[in-house]
């Protein structure tokens, strides 16, 4: 792990100021490393030196110090004194008793959540509540849906050209209903409107394919018994049914060394949304793991992009599967980027139809693609170019697209990217070994 | 018209006014669509879901047969993964201390930033014009490449202009040229400021004059005097300042001469034996009109000082001390001397600093050092940089600030060790004396043999009153020395 990857588990850019000023050797009392661990003093202004451990093979924190940020500067500093001066360490062969009891009560702890998930099973007494709750659930959604259909069938009966001159009052009170109606994915769509561009040209185009698509999933699950089955899971998560990690977690897995390649953290409302892309080596299979932290609660362990991962990951149904949960995790280790992918847009976009045709409600299709270069149009704008100079536009920031020309020198790449919105999002790229995130 | 530009047209307008025409020219299935018997909001979102996936399925790509020019191959090394490590801390922190510094070390070192640092180097070149030429110069042919095809940045490299700078260049360009030219032909210099000055506003025309300063020459003279009939009083002050210490010029004569008719050297006997030189100062003989119209003030603006050794000091400012001390007979040193021993060297000190200056006098520089009233540290900048450090010392519990601006350059030269040590120990004493971003930036000034100083002190002096402060902003210029000590390239 470099600076860079180490600085970026950093809960805000505070932490990672404090924790590059702590890894020094002279903030520590005491410093020393085994192949699964670090631990060290560290003299805060109190009379008693806190004491950080790091586990370095599912790269997790403790630390005696009160701070709620997570992982605290100490920790962070502690992890980077030790990738940039190993030699500032003192190597033992065994751990202390705390540490190791430390380590093995997290593996404890995964194991049993791993069993319990697995194993859980509803009683038989609670299954008729169950089916209860359910049914009147489903009728709530019924009468969400049919009120949401109503006013799509409104806005489109007036049209939408006033809609720019308010667009946060245009659908709020919708989505909010559907909350109320259960049916949170039915609002976490509509609430996407307020994040088109209304100041810029196109926006036409954007809203009305967002509510044509809208309304076609509430016709889907009006017709959803005529559906096959993945594809009527998919629509039951995308309406905001969920479904329990146990009932997952007891499906088999695919067991792969997993590629980190892409990690975003947005927050919003308090609410923190981890979404971390996975390529598997031998399955060739991309993965989606999504996570939500609420308030101050921590990752239990870290994917940093550039690294791999041996796991075991389940996939929740879907006619394109792609969210997944992890079920067995090993340690992080070197990354082993994949050197081919697709080379042509002809065969991406065949591949966008393939997608489309078997789930018309994907929002973000993933690829490895290998050969591809950034070019410029005549307007300035930034395409992702094959070699037979066929392009596709980037929706990464004009910022980003600098970037990721002065990584590449305009010449080619292989890189991560999903395709949403007719358009290619490049997460990351990499050339032979060297790996580049947060693009 | 496309399927889809006809469903944008019926959704901005309302199905009330406009259903999407043309079906029939689409595909089979929505013309079925269309022919549903349903209310038609409900046919014209199923057609427009249908046809935005039509056509999602259907995208061929755009056929964009346009490439960027080349970037170049790096010519210098790239830094290693640590120090681009640095660089990227020194960014994230907004660290621009720290930052130039990096960026000085690879110029030194003839090394280029990693790719994945130039797109936000090339930024904080545009935040920062004047250190712009060494943000973009560190970015290696990455940077340059990127600011040609980039808007943006393609003021970081502006093209030479085309045609005469002088006439049509930019002030910058004009000025850059001008400098360029005086440095290489002086007397071309001003004949072409001669030719064009009155088409420049009075502040350009001051500007450029106080240029000349550089290689000033008895060939400017007629230039300047010339210019004492300007309409900018800025510009007749500058060309008079000029005149005024340029030795041989009329009116620098005329200076000379006052000295000379006022100052008398003479010599005594003393002990029988041995002789004496004295200065004798005749006070009955005032300036010519001349002098008083070239900035000598008439009155003695100082309480108990006589107008004529006002007069005196004031035309001592700008008399050559070479000059002055052939036609008097004596050496250089001598008539510093006489002149610091005289009963009213009190009132020439000052005088005699300014004609140091405007003179770049080393030998009166260093012998007005030695004087217990001389506190000037312009005079220490005349000296060779390496008898600086010496005369530094005192300037340190008295004025560490302009110090730590002379000393603290972007050449990053080390202070001498004893001198640091000076520094520091003053700041131990007055440790509010610099503000966080002076210490850092002392630093990187510092010698790294005073790191075990450092740590003595953080150890020790745990009972001084401002130890708190002062052992965080050690230990932030132990981290420092401690980088420095350990970057690789």
């Amino acid at each position: 792990m470099d600076r860079s990857h180490i600085l970026a588990l950093a809960p805000d850019d505070a932490s990672a100021k404090a924790g590059a000023e702590l890894a020094q050797a002279r903030r520590w009392v005491s410093r020393h490393s085994h192949p699964k661990a670090l631990w060290g003093e560290c003299q805060g202004s109190g009379k008693t030196p806190y004491l950080t451990y790091v586990d370095l093979g599912n790269t997790a924190f403790k630390c005696s110090c009160p701070s709620r940020k997570f992982p605290c500067k100490h920790g962070l500093g502690l992890l980077l004194l030790f990738a940039e001066k190993k030699n500032e360490f003192v190597e033992k062969s065994s751990l202390p008793p705390e540490i190791e009891a430390w380590i093995e009560k997290r593996a404890a702890t995964t194991e049993k959540k791993e069993q319990k998930e697995t194993k859980a099973a509803p009683k038989a007494g609670d299954e008729a509540a169950r089916l209860k709750r359910i049914e009147a659930r489903e009728k709530k959604i019924r009468a969400g849906i049919e009120e949401l259909r109503s006013w799509i069938q409104d806005v489109a009966r007036t049209g939408i050209m006033n809609v720019p001159q308010n667009p946060y009052h245009f659908s709020s009170h919708i989505a909010a209903r559907m909350v109320d109606a259960q049916a949170a994915g039915l609002s976490y769509q509509l609430r996407k409107i307020e994040t088109i561009p209304f100041y810029q040209e196109g926006w036409q185009k954007s809203l009305i394919r967002l509510l044509s698509k809208i309304y076609l999933m509430t016709e889907a699950y009006t017709y959803k018994n005529t559906l096959g089955d993945l594809l009527r899971e998919e629509l039951d998560t995308l309406i905001g049914w969920t479904k329990s990690k146990e009932d997952i977690l007891a499906q088999e897995g695919i067991a792969d060394q997993w590629q980190i390649l892409s990690r975003q953290v947005e927050n919003e409302d308090n609410l923190i949304t981890e979404r971390v892309w996975l390529y598997g080596s031998a399955s060739e299979k991309h993965a989606l793991l999504l996570n939500f932290y609420a308030g101050n609660q921590v990752p239990e362990a870290f994917f940093l992009p550039g690294r791999s991962v041996y796991a075991e990951l389940v996939f929740y149904p879907a006619a394109i599967p792609q969210r997944a949960l992890v079920k067995k995790q090993g340690v992080s280790q070197p990354p082993d980027l994949p050197q081919q992918g697709i080379s042509r847009t002809g065969e991406l976009l065949n591949q966008v139809a393939d997608v489309l045709a078997a789930s018309p409600f994907c929002e973000k299709i993933p690829f490895v693609l290998s050969g591809f270069r950034i070019v410029m149009d005549g307007t300035r704008a930034f395409f992702l170019c094959d070699e037979e100079a066929i392009a596709l536009p980037l929706a990464n920031t004009e910022e980003s697209c600098w970037q990721m020309l002065a990584l590449s020198k305009g010449l080619t790449f292989n890189c991560f990217a999903t395709y949403e919105n007719q358009q290619l999002r490049i997460h990351s790229l990499w050339k032979e070994q060297h790996f580049f995130a947060g693009l | 018209m496309k399927l889809t530009e006809e469903i944008i047209k019926s959704a901005m307008l309302g199905t009330d006014k406009y259903f999407p025409q043309y079906l029939s020219e689409s595909h089979d299935f929505f013309a079925k669509i269309a022919a549903e018997e349903t209310e038609k909001e409900v046919r014209f979102l199923r057609l427009a879901a249908a046809a935005f996936i039509y056509e999602e399925a259907g995208e061929a790509g755009l056929h964009l047969p346009v490439a960027l020019p080349p970037c170049p191959e790096e010519k210098r090394p790239v830094i290693d993964t640590a120090t681009t490590s640095h660089f990227e801390a020194a960014l994230q922190e907004k660290d621009n201390v720290l930052l130039f510094y990096l960026i000085h070390r690879c110029h030194i070192r003839q090394r280029v930033v990693s790719s994945g640092l130039v797109t936000r180097m090339l930024d904080k070149a545009l935040e920062h014009k004047k250190k712009a030429e060494a943000l973009i110069q560190v970015c290696g042919e990455t940077g340059a490449w990127l600011c040609r095809i980039n808007p943006r940045w393609q003021e970081l490299t502006p093209v030479p202009e085309e045609g005469n700078i002088w006439e049509t260049g930019s002030p910058e360009a004009r000025k850059t040229f001008f400098k360029e030219l005086r440095k290489a032909n002086p007397a071309e210099a001003t004949a072409l400021l001669s030719a064009t000055l009155q088409e420049e506003s009075a502040a350009v025309r001051a500007e450029f004059i106080a240029m000349l300063e550089a290689g000033l020459s008895a060939a400017d003279e007629a230039f300047l005097t010339q210019c004492l009939s300007d309409k900018s009083v800025k510009v007749k002050q500058i060309a008079l300042f000029l005149l005024k210490k340029l030795p041989g010029s009329a009116l620098n004569r005329l200076y000379l001469d006052y000295a000379l008719r006022v100052i008398t050297l003479a010599e005594e006997k003393q002990f029988l034996i041995s002789r004496k030189k004295t200065l004798k100062f005749h006070k009955n003989l005032p300036p010519g009109e001349e002098l008083f119209t070239s900035g000598i003030e008439k009155v003695s603006n100082q309480k108990g000082v006589q107008d004529a050794v006002f007069w005196l000091g004031q035309t001592l400012a700008f008399v050559q001390p070479s000059e002055l001390a052939g036609k008097l007979g004596c050496t250089e040193k001598e008539l510093l001397d006489l002149l610091l021993s005289h009963k009213e060297h009190a009132v020439l000190l000052p005088y005699l600093i300014e004609a140091s200056l405007h003179f770049r006098h080393q030998g009166w520089a260093s012998q007005l050092l030695e004087h217990k009233e001389v506190q000037d540290l312009r005079l220490v900048q005349l000296l060779p940089e390496s008898e600086r450090a010496p005369y530094y010392e005192h300037f340190v519990s008295t004025h560490l600030d302009a110090l730590f601006a002379i000393l603290c350059d972007d050449s990053y030269t080390p202070i001498a060790p004893r001198l640091a040590k000076q520094i520091l120990k003053h700041l131990q004493k007055q440790p509010y004396a610099l503000t966080h971003q002076q210490y850092r930036s002392l630093t990187l000034h510092l010698p790294l043999d005073l790191l075990p100083a450092l740590n003595d002190y953080v150890r020790e002096h745990q009972e001084e009153p401002n130890y708190r402060y002062s052992r965080s902003q050690y230990l932030e210029l132990i981290r420092i020395l401690e980088f420095r000590k350990n970057l690789t390239n």
